[in-house]
C-alpha cells in the first residue's frame, strides 16, 4: 500500500534521511520511534507530500501521487475560526455531508468546544480538533506525527479507538511516537529510525524477540518509569 | 471539475471571512490611504497652486498612494493562514495550489481595490480634482492594475512567509516588480484626465493587460513551489 524507495532528504546544512526504504501494507498500524532528530517528522512530511525529496520516491498504491490523512505538531487549521468552522470547512473541502462536522466533534468530545475559537482552546483541545481535522478525510494511508504529545488519557483513548476503526477498514497507519506505553497496543509493527535510516522493523508481538527494537524498548520503558 | 470548483469557494469564502473577522489589512490599508492622501495633497497643493497643475499630477498622485499603501499593507497576507500552516492542510485536503492562490489573490484584490477607491476619493476631494466623467474608463484601468498587483503580491508575500524580515522584505522585492504596472496606471489614468483618447488597444493598455494575465498565470504556476518545502 505504501512504499518508500530509496529516500533521501537534507535541510540546507544537515541531512536528515539517507535512501531510507520501507513499506506499509493494508490494515497495519505501524508505530515509528527514534530519537529526536532520527528523520521521524521528515519522513512523514515526505510520504505526505508537504516535502519534496531528494532522491528516491514515495508510492501509495502504486502511484507516485496520491491523497493521505495527516495530523502533525502543527495544527492546519485557522486559528481564529471556531472548532465547528474550521471542521465545517474540512468537510466541505473533503466533499462529505455537513453532518459529518457535527459527528467529528462529539466522537472526539468537543461538542461543549465547537464554538470556541482554535487559539482559544487548551493545547489538548486544539490537538483533538487537529485530530479530528486529518480523521476526516478519505485516504487510505493516515500519518500521525506525535500524535498523543498533548492527549491526556481520554483523548489517547478516542485516538486508539479511531486507528483501530481505519485500521478494521484497511488503512494503513503510520504513527511517529515516543510514546510507546499508551501506542504499542494498537501496533501491528514497530519501526526504529537512525540517523535517517531504518535500524530495525519488527512485527509488534515480536518486539521482545527483536534484539534492535528490544533495545530502543527498554530505552522508552526506562524514560517512562 | 465540481469538486475543484467547490473546493475553490469554501477556500475562497474562508480566506474572506478571516479578512472580515480580523479586519486588521483592511483597518491598516483604509487608515494608510487617507493619510497618504492628506501627506500628498497637503505637498502638492503647496508647490502646485494652480487646479491645472494640480489636474496633471493627480493620476501620478493616485498611484503614488496605491502602491505605497499597498507595499506596506500586504505585509501581513498570508500570515493568519500559515500561523497553524492551514496551507499544508489545504494542500493535503486534495485542494489545487492554484485555488488557494486564486483566492487569497481575489480576497487581496477586494481589500486593496476598496482600499484605492478611498484613496481616489479622498485625493480628489482635497486636491478638488474629478475623473468622475470617465469614471468607467477608471475603473477598468484601476480593476487591471489591481489584479496584476494583487496577484504578484500575493504571490511575493507567501514567498517572504516565515522570514525574520518579511515586513522589509515584501517591498523591497515587490516595488521594483510592479514598476511596469506603475508605468502603465499612470500613463492610461493621464490619457483620462487630460481628456485624450483612450483605449486598452494602445500600448499602454496592451501592456497592462499583458502584465495582468502574466502576474495572474505566474502565481497561479508557481505558487505550488513556492508553499510546498
Amino acid at each position: 500500500m505504501l512504499d518508500v524507495s530509496n529516500i533521501s532528504y537534507q535541510y540546507p546544512t544537515v541531512p536528515v534521511l539517507s535512501s531510507c526504504s520501507l513499506s506499509i501494507g493494508r490494515a497495519e498500524t505501524c508505530l515509528l520511534l527514534g530519537a529526536n532528530g532520527s528523520g521521524k517528522s521528515t519522513l512523514l512530511g515526505l510520504v505526505a507530500g508537504l516535502k519534496r525529496p531528494s532522491t528516491g520516491c514515495v508510492k501509495i498504491d502504486g502511484k507516485l501521487s496520491s491523497h493521505v490523512r495527516f495530523g502533525g505538531h502543527e495544527l492546519m487549521l485557522y486559528g481564529q475560526f471556531t472548532v465547528e468552522e474550521n471542521l465545517s470547512l474540512f468537510v466541505a473541502l473533503y466533499g462529505l455531508a455537513p453532518q459529518s462536522a457535527v459527528e467529528s466533534l462529539e466522537l472526539w468530545g468537543l461538542a461543549a468546544y465547537r464554538h470556541r475559537r482554535v487559539n482559544d482552546l487548551s493545547k489538548g483541545n486544539r490537538a483533538r480538533v487537529s485530530l479530528a481535522r486529518a480523521f476526516l478525510g478519505s485516504g487510505s494511508v493516515i500519518l500521525l506525527d506525535e500524535p498523543t504529545a498533548a492527549l491526556d488519557d481520554a483523548g489517547t483513548r478516542i485516538l486508539c479507538g479511531a486507528v483501530e476503526r481505519e485500521r478494521s477498514n484497511g488503512s494503513a497507519c503510520l504513527i511517529a511516537t515516543h510514546d510507546l506505553a499508551r501506542l504499542l497496543p494498537i501496533a501491528t509493527r514497530v519501526i526504529v529510525l537512525k540517523d535517517g535510516a531504518v535500524l530495525a522493523d519488527s512485527r509488534a508481538d515480536e518486539v521482545e524477540g527483536s534484539a534492535g527494537i528490544q533495545r530502543v524498548v527498554e530505552q522508552y520503558r526506562e524514560l517512562n518509569r | 471539475m465540481r469538486r475543484a470548483v467547490g473546493q475553490f469557494l469554501s477556500v475562497f469564502l474562508s480566506m474572506g471571512a478571516l479578512e472580515l473577522r480580523v479586519r486588521e489589512t483592511l483597518a491598516v490599508m483604509l487608515s494608510l490611504a487617507i493619510i497618504i492622501a492628506v501627506v500628498v495633497a497637503f505637498g502638492v497643493t503647496t508647490v502646485f497652486l494652480d487646479p491645472a497643475g494640480r489636474e496633471k499630477l493627480f493620476p501620478a498622485a493616485i498611484w503614488i498612494c496605491f502602491i505605497l499603501n499597498a507595499a506596506v499593507s500586504l505585509g501581513r497576507s498570508f500570515e493568519y493562514e500559515t500561523e497553524h500552516r492551514l496551507l499544508d492542510g489545504l494542500l493535503l485536503a486534495g485542494v489545487a495550489p492554484a485555488s488557494i492562490f486564486i483566492s487569497k489573490a481575489l480576497v487581496n484584490f477586494v481589500v486593496l481595490s476598496v482600499a484605492h477607491l478611498t484613496g481616489v476619493v479622498a485625493l480628489g476631494m482635497l486636491l478638488g480634482v474629478s475623473i468622475a466623467a470617465q469614471s468607467t474608463d477608471f475603473i477598468i484601468i484601476s480593476v487591471l492594475v489591481v489584479l496584476a498587483y494583487s496577484a504578484l503580491a500575493t504571490l511575493v508575500a507567501a514567498l517572504t512567509t516565515g522570514s525574520r524580515l518579511r515586513n522589509a522584505l515584501l517591498p523591497i522585492i515587490l516595488l521594483p516588480l510592479v514598476l511596469p504596472l506603475f508605468f502603465c496606471g499612470v500613463e492610461l489614468t493621464t490619457q483620462l484626465a487630460l481628456g485624450e483618447s483612450f483605449s486598452l488597444g494602445g500600448a499602454w493598455g496592451q501592456m497592462l493587460i499583458g502584465l495582468a494575465v502574466l502576474y495572474v498565470g505566474l502565481g497561479a504556476l508557481l505558487f505550488e513551489s513556492v508553499v510546498r518545502e
